[in-house]
């Protein structure tokens, strides 16, 4: 089984306006390939409704370090009251959604992928002292790199929907 | 290996089963699977029907790898409603709907290598030669697993999902 430790606990983006679905949905995939991340998408739902939809993503890209450990994010995208709206900017007019969008993100670190270092108590116990004491460096850094990437993401999420703020 | 889920698709709404079933069909028979179509489930229950569906396609990838797709649907409360689409009437189903897909893939699936010492070079090849699953991955994984999402698309633009769309 995989050790799992969380990094990142759920980093908020909370937003009420004009916004594309499409774009926000390309913006996140876009930004996870650029930044080599593995695709994986839990779950896709989409209620549709008469006047609005209610659309929900729970998205779980991952990426390697190396054979032991590997970053992993979960990006759960809930919107609320998706309507379409035609917008005017500049004089011309745009169609586009309106409604409340909540994002959260959290990153953990998964290391032991394989499951190598579980099969015997002994095992298991040279690898808790190898991550706490000599394996530091390592971890110190991966975890660097993640809480790097995830405020990068949330900075280019914030960045995006403040786009629409017209 | 073992059965991976790619993901899930949940949709409440209108849509065109018809295009749902034909486009999974053909796509995995484009791609060259053998389909097998395991089971088909349509009940009355409720207000609607109930329908479970598993379809499931097969490629033998090399000589050595196979390749499985497994897709399961499953639709709750199923009417068939008329929409007017382009001036035109359309005969469409309205409902709640589930489609899940996994993958898999098989090395040795001829069953060549039989007996302990065979078993034995099988997993050596497995895991030393072949690199365990990370080396796995780049001959083989990767192709399996974007190709699955590949469907996964397909899937959510017959439903005219918003998030039919992907940067890989």
């Amino acid at each position: 089984m995989v050790e799992t430790k969380l990094i990142i606990d759920k980093l908020t983006v909370l937003y009420d306006g004009i916004f594309e679905v499409k774009e926000l949905y390309k913006t996140l995939d876009g930004w996870f390939k650029d930044n080599s991340y593995e695709r994986k998408e839990r779950l896709s739902s989409e209620l549709v409704r008469e006047s609005s939809k209610e659309i929900e993503l729970i998205l779980e890209p991952w990426r390697g370090f190396s054979d032991y450990a590997r970053t992993r994010l979960v990006v759960r995208a809930i919107m609320k009251g998706v309507k379409e709206v035609e917008v005017e900017k500049e004089g011309v007019k745009m169609k586009m959604q309106k409604g409340k969008v909540e994002i959260y993100i959290d990153a953990f670190i998964d290391t032991d992928i394989e499951g190598r270092w579980e099969t015997r108590p002994l095992y298991f116990f040279i690898r808790t002292l190898v991550d706490k004491y000599i394996y530091k460096f390592y971890s110190d850094r991966y975890e660097k790199q993640v809480k790097k990437d995830v405020t990068n993401l949330h900075s280019h999420i914030k960045s995006f929907l403040n786009l629409y703020r017209f | 290996m073992g059965k991976i889920r790619l993901g899930e698709i949940r949709y409440s709404g209108v849509f065109d089963w018809d295009a749902i079933y034909k486009t999974t069909t053909k796509w995995l028979s484009d791609r060259a699977y053998r389909i097998h179509e395991k089971s088909y489930k349509h009940k009355i229950s409720g207000p609607g029907i109930e329908v479970e569906w598993n379809m499931d396609g097969y490629r033998r990838h090399t000589e050595y790898v196979m390749f499985s797709v497994f897709v399961f649907v499953h639709i709750w409360d199923m009417t068939t409603v008329e929409i007017i689409k382009d001036g035109k009437k359309h005969k469409m189903e309205k409902g709640r709907l589930s489609i899940i897909i996994d993958i898999e893939y098989k090395t040795d699936y001829s069953g060549e290598f039989k007996g302990p010492f065979n078993e034995k070079l099988k997993n050596f090849l497995d895991k030393k030669v072949l690199g365990g699953e990370r080396e796995e991955g780049f001959f083989w994984w990767d192709t399996l697993y974007y190709e699955g999402y590949r469907l996964f698309n397909e899937l959510k633009k017959v439903l005219n999902m918003e998030t039919a769309t992907s940067a890989y």
